[in-house]
């Protein structure tokens, strides 16, 4: 069980930040920037070909899968770009593109003489492709002969799947029923294979309204309906 | 806490056990942002021996959860310099180009933002047809629209609209992570990713609102949507009073980010 999965309706929070900046320190733009190149030059989309060396899959997945297996405390002690940070850095020097001793030399460097960062060059393809990405995007969307096993209206079931490294179920909605309230056309891949958890292969995909009130009795505001988005494997029929 | 401190070694770092996640900080990628020293533990330990029933056994236990929480007073600067140097090197070994990053931090300022989901909603307002279509199928009303090429692009490949009226408000969140329709609102704001907010939203959507200003009487239904897999939502807000008469490119000035996601009047 990973806390993360459990955020929601999590009780003893202090007041929220309604911090309407999307960047709150310069530099988070530049790994949100090289997140984005990432996931454009990702080895897995169906693009042309570009002389970038990144020849690995990168997707969201992947970030999700870094934050998740964040120990809990440093989740909330850490803004979110800062989680970025150390998972992207983290991810290439894992695969080889880059050591942790080159890092940290060059970032003493830039400590000590920012001017030092700057580098020019690449060849324009590589952006191309990362524009191109952006615009065509990577939907999940595939035609399948599945055939949904619920319809609208039909009150379901969610199971408490072993969810280890990844999960896309959030965690206040296991053992909970609910109702359908949109069965989506066609069938829905996940990035990645979450094992056990059980997405990844395509699959019906369910909008599913659910009583906050029978979720957390006698503690959830009054007149809310709450609704997610929930993959096959997540439901079953009620006993 | 397993790890018990050396205190023969000024610094110390790897506080916990669980502080093995390649280039997180607390880990040897983030030096110095999970370190203490001798001098800050005595502290810690005159501190907790002064409070009643912290024995001595405690005592190293104790600094050391304290010092989880410590922030390094160069922390936003060494954030920096790693970033840059990750970006350098990333460079340097033809993974990315020179122009990579700013070529994605403008698509964003020029051709993805809330300027495309403004446009939408203030076509929704001046034309019911449209604003039932954007709710019935959302890709097929935004196809219509005169926006940037990319609106069922990255982050947008399946959006859906939901409409509020007199009876019924509407609330985006992400519990899991931090997903928003990147065609239409660009990229989202800290509030949206904060854990607070994506916790507390899902129980108590009424309370949260009215922390960020937004009253919404007991009357009025709140139905909030989860973003949990494929579908990006965004909000099609009220259109404001008073506004018979005023041009549909004057509408979309008035139309926020905060608005589109229900966490604000527009």
């Amino acid at each position: 069980m990973k806390l993360q999965h459990y955020l929601g309706g999590l009780e003893g929070l202090g007041p929220v930040t309604f911090e309407k900046r999307v960047f709150v320190e310069p530099w988070e733009k530049r790994i949100f920037g090289i997140h984005v190149a990432m996931m454009a030059l990702s080895s897995q989309l169906p693009l042309p070909a570009t002389p970038s060396k990144f020849n690995t899959v990168w997707t969201w997945a992947d970030l999700r899968k870094g934050a998740e297996s964040l120990n809990p405390f440093d989740y909330f002690k850490f803004r979110y770009y800062e989680k970025w940070l150390g998972g992207i850095s983290g991810y290439f020097v894992q695969k080889g593109y880059i050591t942790e001793a080159e890092l940290d030399a060059r970032t003493q460097q830039i400590l000590q003489n920012p001017s030092t960062a700057a580098r020019q060059g690449g060849d324009p393809a590589i952006d191309r492709r990362v524009v191109t990405y952006l615009i065509e995007g990577d939907s999940p969307k595939r035609d399948s002969a599945t055939r949904p096993r619920f319809a609208v209206g039909d009150k379901v079931f969610v199971k408490n799947v072993p969810s280890i490294e990844h999960t896309r179920l959030p965690g206040y909605l296991r053992d909970r029923i609910g109702t359908v309230d949109t069965v989506y056309p066609a069938t829905y891949t996940y990035l990645t294979s979450t094992g056990p958890d059980g997405v990844g292969d395509a699959m019906p995909v369910y909008c599913v309204r659910f009583d906050p009130e029978e979720i957390w009795k006698g503690n959830a505001d009054k007149n809310v309906a709450i609704y997610a988005d929930l993959f096959e494997a997540y439901l079953d029929k009620p006993n | 806490m397993t790890t018990r401190p050396n205190t023969s070694d000024e610094q110390i770092s790897n506080v916990g056990s669980d502080a093995g996640t390649p280039g997180f900080p607390g880990t040897p990628g983030f030096p110095g942002l999970a370190r203490f020293s001798r001098r800050n533990m005595l502290l810690a330990a005159s501190a907790a021996a002064a409070v009643p029933g912290i024995g001595p056994d405690a005592i190293e236990p104790a600094a050391a959860q304290t010092q989880r929480f410590d922030y390094p007073s160069d922390r936003e600067a060494k954030s920096a310099a790693r970033a840059l140097a990750l970006e350098s090197l990333l460079i340097e070994k033809g993974i990315i180009t020179g122009n990579s990053v700013n070529t994605v931090l403008s698509f964003f300022e020029t051709q993805m933002g809330p300027f495309n989901g403004a446009k939408v909603v203030a076509r929704a307002w001046v034309d019911p047809a449209f604003k039932q279509l954007l709710v019935d199928d959302t890709p097929a009303a935004i196809a219509r629209l005169d926006l940037p090429k990319g609106m069922a692009g990255a982050e947008g490949e399946h959006m859906r609209a939901v409409a509020n009226s007199p009876a019924v408000h509407n609330l985006v969140i992400c519990t899991l992570c931090s997903c928003y329709p990147w065609p239409v609102l660009g990229l989202p704001p800290y509030w949206y990713k904060d854990p607070t907010f994506r916790a507390r939203a899902a129980r108590e959507p009424r309370v949260v609102l009215k922390e960020f200003g937004l009253d919404i009487p007991p009357s009025i239904e709140i139905k909030t949507w989860d973003s949990s897999a494929q579908i990006r939502w965004f909000v099609v807000p009220e259109r404001p009073t008073g506004t018979d008469g005023v041009s549909e490119a004057e509408l979309a000035k008035l139309i926020t980010a905060e608005g589109m996601m229900g966490v604000a009047r527009v």
